[in-house]
């Protein structure tokens, strides 16, 4: 009994901290967010170099704490996920949470054609994507006319069908055995086989993510997305054909997700159905939400905090899943738009708690409308 | 030229008939202005027009196209824009943007181009940020193009709206209650944007309920009620028709 009670004090302790925490936070990222809308096109560019150049150099500073690394190559890979899922969520305004398949089906594909076939990881690759593609076409068709809470229960059924084929179709897939034994990516004879060499390789895939997102996002059709996003009604009849827009977002991401499951698969060596189930996916769309939905630093951030925020929390244990549990329930409350939100970037900061409640909607103006 | 024409068109809401037989037409360059209490079936007969509703009956002709089962999206690259009672604005765009969006169906680069920045599409985007200043600066927007549009002052917002519907290159431009909240100064000035669209060339057809803009704007004026069309005409004329009163003031007022 005393113990239950010194958990909750404990709980209760951690949520008092917490709120603080985030109310300071809160500050912080506006500030930053000014920061960054306010600097000039040199200043910015001279920032990511510095941060390209940070990245670079990163690993060969830690190359003897292969935890270090280890932990690193999945904040990079969760970066591609998260920004794969963006892409639907942010972008086109889908609240996908069936992610995970997509995932799933990347790492599959690769897992199968390396494993039975032989085929060399650089075409296992494009491949996964192609393939994870084709199945964002697939359930992106279907669920046009589904908006909000119907296309999240929709998109969960996939990915939890899609699970069970994985676990059921054993001639193919092994089912809850999994495939063992992929082997290490190989260029010309250079293989790739440490942490050091699979961070680089992960790197230039969040890099190529990036550029995309980036592109896309301001592009015709990247306005076109947002519009679609923002109002539906208003988007079309500026002359925007929002399904076809919306699919190209479906297909987008899904491809995206399908390098992440590749990369994964080599990786790690081996895939079974349980790396990709619901909670994938949930935790998938919490980096989006809680970066920032749409908003590319935002989504990064997201994806960045919260695969080292568990891992620091390993000492205690005991409180680790709780913690994230109650810090994600407070952001929702004090900062619903995210960390790094889309129209704050754009100098919207100011006012961030004034004017208009329909800017800053987060995860909230997705639902029905 | 005549560039609108509706006939017979009709919209039924289960029992509610919110749109009865309106025949309507409108000439290219005119400013026509549709009036008609609240409720009497003003939107929806934009809505009818744009193809968000389609009518239960009757036919609706752009140029040369009758616009059955057209898509809002279709209609708009025809050539009819529009703005909306209730703003629409996106809301996570500046004003630049919303109005760069505007352009899209005026633009047709595909993915790869537009990632890869393809030649095609860096000409296309040059074109569209140079359009949409361009619009931005005819009314008067340009200092402030890059405030977040949804947080700006209402007046400004509907002239957001208006720069919008421009930027998808329109022949006809339906204006929703554009001077709606304003106030006189504000109504004023709005008076005059609508007349400098209109001597840029487009033909406007707008819906407004402030008697001294509508008198001041209208080449002709379309009186709705009950989504009947009760009369149509030259503003001296509606405003001294009995009918009209009667709708306005109701049959007691009009004695
Ligand atoms: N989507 C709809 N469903 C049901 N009734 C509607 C719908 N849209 C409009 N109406 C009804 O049609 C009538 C005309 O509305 P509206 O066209 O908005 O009038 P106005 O713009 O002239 O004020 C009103 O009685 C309104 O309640
Ligand atoms: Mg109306």
């Amino acid at each position: 009994m005393a113990n239950l009670s010194r958990v909750l004090f404990n709980l209760v302790l951690a949520t008092a901290i917490l709120f603080g925490l985030i109310k300071i936070l809160s500050k912080a990222f506006d500030f930053v967010a000014r920061y960054i809308s306010s600097i000039d096109k040199k200043t910015k560019r001279f920032i990511n170099i510095g941060i390209a150049l940070m990245v670079a150099i990163w690993p060969i500073v830690f190359i003897n704490q292969p935890y270090v690394l280890r932990t690193s190559i999945i904040v990079l890979l969760y970066i591609v996920l998260a920004l794969s899922l963006n892409i639907v969520l942010g972008f086109a305004g889908q609240l996908s949470i069936g992610h995970s398949a997509f995932y799933a089906i990347g790492a599959y594909v690769t897992a199968l054609l390396t494993v039975n076939f032989q085929i060399s990881f650089w075409i296992a690759l494009p491949t996964s994507a192609l393939i994870a593609a084709l199945f964002g076409l697939l359930l992106g068709i279907p669920t046009l006319r589904l908006k909000g809470d119907y296309l999240a229960i929709t998109t969960i059924g996939f990915g939890e069908i899609l699970r069970l084929v994985l676990i059921n179709w054993t001639n193919l897939t092994r089912g809850p055995a999994g495939i063992p034994g992929i082997p290490f990516p190989k260029i010309f004879g250079f293989m790739i086989n440490t942490n050091l060499r699979y961070y680089y390789l992960i790197l230039v895939l969040v890099m190529f993510t990036i550029f995309v997102s980036y592109r896309l996002l301001n592009s015709r059709l990247g306005r076109g997305l947002i519009a679609v996003r923002d109002d539906e009604i208003a988007a079309e009849a500026m002359g925007i054909k929002s399904t076809y827009l919306k699919i190209l977002a479906f297909v987008l991401g899904a491809a995206f997700a399908g390098i992440a499951g590749s990369f994964f698969a080599t990786y790690i060596h081996y895939v079974n159905p349980d790396n990709f189930n619901y909670m994938e996916s949930v935790l998938i769309l919490c980096m989006v939400v809680l970066g920032g939905v749409g908003s590319i630093p935002g989504v990064i951030l997201g994806a960045t905090v919260l695969t080292i925020i568990p891992e620091a929390l390993r000492d205690i244990a005991t409180y680790r899943y709780a913690i994230y549990g109650i810090l994600l329930i407070l952001m929702m409350i004090i900062r619903p738009q995210g960390m790094l939100s889309m129209a704050s970037l754009k100098g919207g900061a100011k006012s961030e708690n004034s004017g208009n409640k329909k800017r800053n909607k987060g995860l909230r103006g997705l639902s029905g409308s | 030229m005549r560039i609108l024409e509706t006939k017979n068109v009709t919209k039924a809401f289960g029992g509610l008939v919110a749109v009865n037989d309106v025949d309507f037409h409108i000439e290219e360059g005119e400013i026509v202005s549709l009036i008609g209490p609240n409720g009497a079936g003003k939107t929806t007969f934009f809505n009818l027009i744009t193809g968000i509703y389609e009518p239960t009956k009757g036919e609706i002709k752009f140029l040369d196209q009758f616009l059955k089962k057209s898509k809002p999206y279709e209609i708009t690259k025809l050539g009819i824009g529009r703005t909306f009672q209730n703003i629409r604005l996106f809301s996570s765009m500046t004003v630049l943007e919303n109005v760069m969006a505007g352009q899209y169906c005026r633009t047709k680069a595909d993915l790869f181009s537009a990632i890869f920045k393809l030649p095609n599409a860096r000409k296309e985007e040059d074109r569209v940020m140079e359009k949409s200043l361009e619009i931005l600066d005819f009314l008067d927007l340009k200092k402030i193009k890059d405030e977040i549009a949804v947080s700006l002052p209402y007046g400004y917002q509907r002239r957001v709206e208006i720069a919008r519907a421009l930027a998808t290159e329109p022949k006809l431009l339906l204006l929703d209650e554009p001077a709606a909240g304003m106030n006189t100064g504000e109504k004023k000035e709005m008076q005059g944007i609508i007349r400098k669209i209109r001597d840029k060339g487009f033909t406007i057809l707008v819906i407004e309920h402030d008697m001294k803009l509508v008198m001041g704007i209208s080449d002709r004026i379309v009186v709705l009620d009950y989504g009947n069309k009760i009369a149509e005409g030259l503003p001296q004329e509606i405003q001294h028709n009995e009918r009209v009163i009667e709708a306005y003031l109701g049959k007691g007022g009009a004695a």
